[in-house]
């Protein structure tokens, strides 16, 4: 206000002047002679009130920065200015020939203003920094701001979080190593550091040389959210990628979950343009493409299985869980190995001040989390675990079927993570983790399935502009069946191992961000291993043969700051596998469809030898252009390569399907993605609007001919069937980010397809149309909402709904040998019921004192509020008549209440 | 092995089976062969119907009539089959032979249909059969159910030397007995009231005619189990849970007779059956197994892109059968309940003429 008062003044000055002014020398005829060279501006324009009957209106404080360094000799004095004025608010005006006046537009301080009043009001933490002297700055100077932000609890760099200068809604990200840089304008500016769970930094720039801040967000006490964060809106339309979600784990915890679950990949699977084929399937689906597209990391390692029980609920720990990046589209080209989706999960550090822990008590599980200094600011250590009761739920729940009254289901997950910090600039981390699941029923099969990943993590600061980190870790998934019948009992067991090594760099060149990398990985499949259980037992020995790859990538990219309008990040990826031998590979009669009865030859491989070599070129592009300050279109396009693909022959993934390396007969998948958004913050920032749509072509997706067995088969080639995919959708998203009631409505429209059009009716599915995928999902509705009743008690609730997925139906029944046989449709051809579902939870949490002992946190919620029978499937059954009667399965047919409770001390 | 994991997700959460309407749109019908020649003794049948809508009863069976049906063998034999009643075609001396590749010719409606040639494989041995008694609930309309069974196991081996692709099959036979002479009719009383009076149905007597409808035979058949011996050391198998008998006042009202059939077949036969077995097995499965179209083995000749179904088998066989009496029972089931119309409406398979194993 106080600007727009002055801006008054200004003219009622010049009002006065006009009465009374004298007439000579016009102000615009006024040329320069050279004499000014070197002078301040303010020197200049009284001196040349001494020579001229002219009159210049100005305030000093505006002009005070300004030094006219060469001559404008022949120039006029409007020009010098505007010359000099180029980029700042300042402007001449000229006013009855005579005056001059130097008017400032005050948009851009009131606009700042306001931003700063209404971070006073949040009571955000508001720093003020001054980086050189405003009077040594030359004209409208841009200068560079470069900064590091860190948590304040471990000292860990915070990886893309977010810089905002709000009052430019200019922003940018923080890298790999938590360093970030922004090119802004000479004066006063309003810059906030945000980042997910911390809480949001304000600085008051008044900024007059390149300088660089040491930036320390300290992580959220407990919930300040009823207070308006402004510009995260601002921030989503301003810096993030199109199809990248970051995710909160404090609203993770929050919403309402299946027996009180905090589960990261339900939330995963509520985002627009995720689906998944039901309650009971593991992982999900991500813009059409299949599970195994999904590449889900854990601290930089991937992890084969996400899920626990079958799919019921995920294997992350929610309380280990720092921060999620999850990527839809406009992967960066650091990322690469699977085709539709990147889930990157960083785990949490210690503490670097002092131990504390947190913990959660569930119906299904419990779960702590201890982390604190071994040496205080230098090595932090981080526990977290989690497990699941004995079986005292399934054994207590009454039965319908006699003989399981002794089964079991057991999982656990754990991690560790020890962080050393050598120097300011160096630091090594080790993180481990592992899942477990084991499913028994009395007497016959057990399940056991494993994931473990290892990795030790180097950072290191070079100087200013140069950082890399190098990662050497190990993963290794591995599933067992085990059978104790005496007769054919069995152990058969399957396992993965890969050793990896990434080295990552980061450069800052001006305008550029630079990264570029390295990453190699070797796997080592062991494809099965029968053996029988007992002497008694009739199974055979047999031990598929292993497969041997590695797989590189070399890839390098660039985000460039064009200016305040655009925003460019490039990259592209080299990548190879190659299948390495000992093996031996049967080859067929060409022209013949591969079956048994076509071999004709075995090529046998020498140890190391190589069998088959691919390699793909993946371009990333991703574009941001700012049509103004609350609305911006992006673009981006990829193409990315998958060298493993999950073989299943069912709906929904079990945690037995065995993954398939490229090689001498499957080729690789590879996915090209364009997808564009419109992105707009209304200018209350209290509501935000998205539309993003994509188009996806997908080669070489491997589909099961009928019949096929997948497990313990030397000649999967005679089995498998590669394809075509194709996906498109558009996905509408409006968000209230702020005020007492937060929530969004997200609509999806999308298709995801199969081709499969092999040289004969054996090799084709649907005799080669295009049919949906087992996830296509057309229409789905999400409304998700939170609701203060008071600054403690939560109400949330989660509404879903979709069309149903795709089945296959009978259309006819034969009966052959006194069998009833189905005649079945076309792969796909119908559907089952639409499905919906309401999900509600109570969230009463501890008090917000920043400094206290135990902070608790009570949780009460209904899954499937009113009880609704969703389908997950439909099949039919011979009546008493013979006749087929359909029914359908619903997992989850009645409302299921739970109530957990998680602490923090 | 997958389909048992269903029911502990069932306890763990609370799924649930529900009959539900489903509008199943109208297909058009096909010829369904249904034929098998073995190496036991003849006639061999070919049965020839067409297709049912998925919710017509299977009584209402559509039968081909008038085909000229043909079986031929590698060896030059071929045998022109007879209808010996609607639909059933029956050879005369046709005798099976391992190693013999057979083939079905079918004429009707001026098209031939012809199959791929099937050579029937040697036979191997069912070592033993056993049952074990095996408590159960159910959990019907929300109601526990008791659902008490038999489940029926059996020990085989393959023939040496060979790929072994097997099929086994429990059917189960019983005994039940009807009081169709107890069978009454409600007529209208001269003051308006409604009463029961005796009906003894025609085929029941009166006394001292015999009652031929009163006691008849069920035959029940288990969906069959198929192996092959891939995975197995000495195309041994043991332990196979080849069906189930359920323990109910009808059933055990005498006896149940069980008997075990081994079949080995083709490889393309067991593919056949081993898509039966999913669509059984797979429509309940958490994972979702596709349920495939099978393909028959028999195409049109004229027309290779019509639609057939069923399947042409050449396979050898070898049976056990024993009873499983009341003894073998923990327990003394209730007395069989009265059904007061024919013994034939119980059930499907339901005859009056005694199976020649029955004492």
């Amino acid at each position: 206000m106080r600007l727009h008062s002055q801006f008054k003044i200004a003219v009622i000055i010049f009002l006065l002047f006009l009465c009374s002014g004298a007439y000579a020398q016009s102000v615009e005829d006024i040329r320069m002679d050279g004499t000014e060279a070197g002078k301040p501006l303010i020197q200049v324009l009284t001196e040349l009130e001494q020579k001229y009957p002219v009159r210049f209106f100005y305030l000093e404080e505006w002009l005070s920065p300004f030094q006219v360094e060469q001559s404008h000799k022949g120039l006029t004095v409007v020009e010098l200015l505007r010359d000099l004025f180029k980029g700042t608010e300042l402007d001449a005006v000229v006013m009855d020939s005579h005056y001059l006046v130097i008017v400032k537009d005050p948009r851009t301080d009131m606009n700042r203003k306001a931003l700063m009043n209404v971070a006073v009001r949040a009571q955000k933490s508001i720093e003020k920094v001054q980086v050189g002297d405003p009077k040594k700055v030359t004209k409208g100077a841009t200068f560079i701001l470069r900064g590091k932000i860190t948590d304040g609890g471990s000292g860990q760099a915070l990886v893309n979080a977010s810089v905002s200068v709000s009052d430019l809604q200019q922003g940018t990200t923080t890298d790999g190593t938590g360093q970030f840089e922004v090119k802004i304008p000479a004066g006063n500016h309003v810059v906030s550091f945000s980042y997910l769970n911390y809480e949001e930094k304000i600085v008051d720039l008044a900024l007059y040389a390149d300088g660089e801040v040491k930036v320390i967000l300290e992580e959220q006490p407990t919930i300040l959210d009823e207070v308006v964060v402004s510009d995260v809106a601002a921030n989503r339309a301003t810096t993030s990628r199109v199809g990248q979600t970051q995710m909160s784990i404090r609203e993770i915890k929050r919403a309402p979950s299946l027996l009180g679950e905090a589960d990261l990949i339900k939330q995963i699977q509520v985002l627009p343009g995720v689906t998944t084929a039901g309650e009971a399937a593991s992982g999900f689906n991500v813009r059409g493409g299949g599970v195994d597209q999904n590449l889900v990391l854990y601290d930089g390692i991937p992890i084969f299985n996400s899920s626990h029980a079958f799919g019921f609920f995920s294997a992350f720990n929610a309380q280990a869980i720092r921060d999620v990046s999850f990527y839809k589209g406009g992967v960066p080209a650091e990322y690469g190995g699977r085709i539709s989706s990147v889930l990157d999960i960083r785990s949490r550090e210690g503490d670097g001040q002092k131990w504390n822990g947190s913990g959660g008590i569930g119906l299904i599980s419990s779960n702590l989390l201890l982390n604190g200094p071994i040496v205080k600011d230098k090595t932090t250590l981080s526990i977290s675990a989690r497990s699941t009761y004995s079986d005292w739920l399934i054994n207590t729940i009454k039965t319908n079927y006699a003989d399981l009254q002794n089964s079991t289901v057991l999982f656990y997950d754990g991690a560790v993570k020890l962080a050393h910090q050598f120097s300011a600039d160096t630091k090594l981390t080790a993180s481990y983790y592992t899942s477990r699941d084991e499913f028994r029923l009395q007497g016959d099969t057990t399940y056991r399935w494993r994931n473990q990943a290892g990795s030790i993590r180097l950072d290191h600061q070079f100087d200013e502009n140069l950082s890399a980190n190098l990662t050497l870790g190990v993963g290794s998934y591995s599933y067992a069946l085990l059978d104790q019948n005496p007769g054919n009992g069995f152990n058969l067991s399957y396992r993965i191992t890969y050793p990896m090594m990434k080295a990552e760099f980061h450069l800052q060149r001006g305008k550029h961000r630079f990264t570029f990398g390295d990453q190699l990985y070797y796997y080592d499949f062991n494809p099965g291993t029968l053996t029988p259980s007992s002497p008694a037992s009739n199974i055979a020995n047999i031990q598929m043969e292993k497969q041997y790859s590695f797989e590189n990538a070399v890839f390098a990219g660039d985000a460039i700051n064009l200016g305040e309008k655009y925003f460019l990040e490039g990259g592209i990826r080299f990548s190879s596998f190659s299948a390495r031998g000992p093996a031996s590979v049967y080859t067929y009669e060409p022209g013949q469809p591969k079956s048994v009865n076509t071999i004709t030859d075995t090529l046998h491989y020498a140890a190391g030898q190589n069998i088959k070599t691919y390699f793909g070129i993946e371009p990333r592009l991703a574009l941001r252009y700012s049509i103004n300050s609350n609305t911006s279109l992006k673009a981006s396009y990829q193409r990315t390569y998958q060298y493993l693909h999950l073989v299943t022959n069912t709906a929904a993934v079990m945690p037995i399907d065995i993954w398939q390396p490229s090689g001498y007969y499957f080729k690789p998948q590879h996915a090209d993605q364009l997808s564009l958004g419109w992105y707009h913050t209304a200018s209350s920032t209290i509501y935000e609007f998205s539309i993003e749509g994509y188009y996806k072509l997908i080669q070489n997706l491997l589909d099961f001919k009928d019949g096929a067995r997948l497990i313990l088969n030397s000649h999967l080639e005679t089995d498998l069937l590669q394809g075509k995919g194709r996906a498109y959708g558009v996905e509408l998203s409006a968000n209230k980010v702020s005020g007492r009631l937060t929530g969004s409505v997200n609509y999806t429209y999308s298709r995801s397809l199969r081709t499969i059009s092999g040289p004969t009716s054996q090799e084709s599915v649907n005799e080669g149309a295009e049919y949906p995928s087992n996830f296509d999902q057309p229409n789905i509705v999400n409304l998700t909402w939170k609701y203060g009743i008071s600054r403690r008690i939560f109400f949330t609730g989660f509404f879903t709904y979709h069309t149903g997925r795709p089945v296959t139906i009978p259309l006819s029944v034969s009966i052959v040998d006194n069998t009833v046989v189905a005649n079945f449709s076309d792969r796909n051809a119908y559907r089952i019921p639409d499905y919906n579902r309401l999900d509600l939870a109570l969230v009463f949490e501890g008090n917000h004192k920043r400094k206290k002992f135990w902070d608790g946190t009570w949780t009460i919620s209904v899954y499937n509020v009113y009880g609704r029978k969703n389908p997950y499937t439909v099949f039919f059954r011979p009546s008493d008549q013979g006749a087929l009667q359909p029914y359908q399965l619903s997992i989850i047919g009645a409302p299921l209440p739970s109530i957990s409770y998680s602490f923090k001390f | 092995m997958k389909r048992k994991i269903i029911p502990i997700l069932y306890l763990l959460i609370t799924a649930c089976v529900d009959p539900i309407k489903y509008a199943v749109p109208a297909s058009d019908t096909q010829l369904v062969v249904d034929g098998v020649i073995t190496d036991e003794a003849g006639p061999y049948t070919v049965r020839l119907t067409r297709t049912l809508p998925v919710d017509a009863y299977l009584q209402n069976q559509v039968e081909v009539t008038g085909a000229m049906v043909t079986i031929r063998s590698n060896a030059g034999e071929a045998e022109l089959l007879k209808e010996v009643s609607p639909g059933v075609y029956q050879t005369a001396t046709l005798q099976g032979k391992v190693g013999r590749i057979y083939s079905l010719e079918i004429l009707v409606d001026k098209k031939t249909y012809r199959s791929d040639g099937e050579e029937m494989p040697p036979p191997g041995a069912i070592d033993n059969l056993r049952f074990e008694f095996t408590p159960y609930t159910k959990i019907e309309g929300g109601v526990q159910k008791n659902a008490d069974r038999f489940n029926v196991f059996l020990d085989s081996k393959g023939a040496p030397g060979v790929s072994n692709y097997l099929r086994w099959r429990l059917t189960g036979t019983y005994k039940i007995e009807t009081f169709p002479q107890l069978h009454m009719i409600g007529s209208i009383s001269p003051t308006g009231t409604t009463v029961f009076v005796p009906d003894p149905l025609p085929c029941s007597g009166p006394p001292p005619a015999e009652c031929i409808c009163c006691k008849c035979w069920i035959t029940d058949y288990n969906a069959p189990t198929v192996s092959d011996d891939q995975l197995i050391s000495g195309s041994r198998f043991a332990d196979v849970m080849i069906g189930i008998v359920p323990v109910t006042r009808r059933t055990f009202y005498d006896k149940y007779y069980i008997e075990a059939e081994q079949m080995s077949l083709t490889p393309a036969a067991f593919t056949y059956w081993k898509l039966v077995r999913a669509q059984t097995d797979g429509a309940t499965s958490l994972f979702q197994p596709p349920l495939a179209n099978i393909k028959s083995n028999l195409h049109c000749i004229s027309n290779p892109e019509e639609l057939l179904r069923g399947f042409f088998m050449a396979a050898s066989v070898t049976r056990k059968s024993t009873f499983i009496t009341k003894d073998d029972l923990p327990y003394r089931p209730a007395f069989i309940d009265t059904l007061t119309s024919s013994c034939l409406t119980a059930a499907r398979t339901a005859t009056t003429i005694k199976p020649s194993f029955w004492p």
